[in-house]
């Protein structure tokens, strides 16, 4: 009788792992297995170009613009901003680990300090407040020249978002993982209904991509609009593309999306910024 | 086929069926929206709006219906005022019921 | 002020491959800002001028239909290594840009 319980407590500890309530990682694990599955002829290396991964006439034309990108402009003057220094003679790689040269790739993180994430956009503000300077307006072509200069610094190191072990930066995570998966708006899509779903298929003439990979090559210039975008200009005209009204740049929602997000594509490398229609 | 007393017959019945327009006077079945029932309409849905927005669910057309709503007000067009505030609270009302599905539904599409 | 033109030149023997990225608003005139509701006024390049060694091999007379940073791309026949390729642009305020490159 004993022994039988013996062995019944061994099997049942055995497949605790199975029954445990998974935790980022496995989230993450899942996440890029069930692309893999879908998808088996695509690397998972090669979902950083976004719908150029699944679509190969899309591809072609991307391949093109690429030989001479339409955001080199915003990369050398990103540049041409990064290294002036403040008013006070400080620069921006005195915010920045490794003087703000390739960090794109820790962000986004949390803050134990402030409790919440904080974006390489954020900090860049961050870092001018810090400076006696004024904030540039997320919107603004200053701030996301800086955020596709530092991106391109970046550019070949893989994606490494850290949840720390503080019980703010697990809910920020799962605060993120929520907004994902939860329908929104009038036409009640969530961001999975589309991304992972829906990915590789049509929705009007939009080939939708895979959310993995998506922060990768963000900011993004975007050919309709004749220049370049930031990851939480995407979140604003995708929510408000499902008729819901979006939420601001750099608002907490989006930061902990950010943070969900860039967390499922660790392991795959940056290659921002990048170029799309 | 008595046509003296049919007649006047026809006449009596069609009058009983139909005396307003056929006497010349078109009595509408419903009041008129006064300014009143449109300018609660519009607290009332901006209530709501309120409520859709705590959620974080606020849908994208609401703010501006309630702008339509209050642009007709301030023109003295009631019923279009009331109309617009009655499709405003129609929305936030939905999308308070999409939050609070959304708040359990959400896990059914996560990734495992 | 540094030119704002970016311009890559390819030799296939003698036909050279020609790929040039300019900034420039291409504002049309026809906009209006959306704030303001003020036309924005026109602004955009009307002459276009590529020459390898000092003669004209290609010359764009560009108005509002090229959208903003244009980017050209052109093959040229003669050219060789030395040459020296250049690109310069003209707008309707009487602007301009220039740069060149030597091929290789």
């Amino acid at each position: 009788m004993l022994n039988t319980l013996k062995l019944w407590s061994l099997a049942l500890w055995l497949m605790w792992p199975a029954y445990a309530v998974g935790g980022p990682e496995e989230d993450r694990i899942a996440f890029q297995a069930y692309f893999q599955a879908r998808f088996p002829e695509v690397p998972l290396s090669d979902y950083v170009n976004g719908i150029y991964a699944l679509d190969e006439n899309a591809r072609q034309q991307w391949e093109q613009i690429e030989e001479f990108p339409p955001y080199e402009f915003a990369v050398e003057e990103g540049q041409l901003l990064f290294d002036r220094p403040f008013g006070n003679g400080r620069t921006y790689g005195d915010c920045f680990d490794n003087q703000g040269i390739g960090v794109r790739q820790d962000y986004p993180r949390f803050d134990p300090v402030l409790g919440e994430v904080v974006t390489l956009e954020l900090a860049i503000n961050q870092c001018r407040q810090l400076n006696g300077e004024p904030p540039y307006d997320y919107e603004s072509n200053e701030l996301v020249s800086l955020s596709a200069y530092m991106a391109w610094t970046s550019r070949g190191k893989k994606i490494n978002v850290v949840i720390p072990e503080d019980p703010r930066a697990l809910a920020a995570y799962e605060s993120g993982k929520q907004f994902y998966y939860s329908k929104r708006g009038q036409l009640n899509f969530a961001c999975s209904d589309c991304h992972v779903t829906s990915a590789g298929l049509y929705v009007r003439a939009d080939h939708l991509s895979a959310s993995l990979g998506h922060p990768s090559h963000f900011p993004v210039y975007r050919s309709k609009l004749g220049r370049m975008i930031s990851l939480h200009s995407r979140f604003y005209g995708c929510i408000r593309d499902v008729r819901a009204r979006p939420f601001e740049e750099q608002s907490i929602e989006y930061r902990n999306l950010e943070y969900f997000l860039t967390y499922m594509s660790n392991g795959l490398i940056i290659n921002g910024p990048g170029a799309r229609k | 086929m008595n046509f003296r007393i049919l007649f006047p017959l026809l006449a009596v019945s069609l009058l009983a069926a139909a005396p307003g327009p056929l006497l010349g006077l078109e009595v509408s079945r419903e009041l008129p929206i006064t300014a009143d029932q449109a300018e609660s309409a519009i607290k009332a849905a901006e209530a709501v709006r309120k409520r859709a927005a705590a959620a974080g669910n606020e849908w994208l057309q609401t703010g501006s219906l309630l702008e339509e709503a209050r642009e007709a007000v301030s023109n003295e067009q009631w019923q279009r005022a009331l109309e617009r505030a009655q499709h405003a609270t129609r929305q936030s009302e939905l999308a308070i019921e999409q939050a609070e599905r959304e708040s359990t539904a959400w896990r059914e599409r996560v990734v495992r | 002020m540094a030119s704002k033109i970016k311009v890559k030149v390819k030799l296939n023997g003698d036909v050279a491959e020609v790929k040039s990225l300019m900034m420039h608003p291409m504002e049309t005139g026809s906009r209006k800002d959306p704030d303001t509701g003020a036309t924005i006024p026109a602004h955009h390049i009307t002459q276009l001028t590529f020459t390898n060694n000092n003669e004209p091999v290609m010359i764009v007379n560009c108005s509002t239909a090229v959208s903003r940073d244009p980017y050209f791309s052109f093959n040229f026949a003669g050219a060789k290594a030395g040459d020296t390729f250049a690109v310069s642009w003209v707008d309707n305020k009487g602007e301009s840009d220039s740069t060149e490159v030597v091929l290789t």
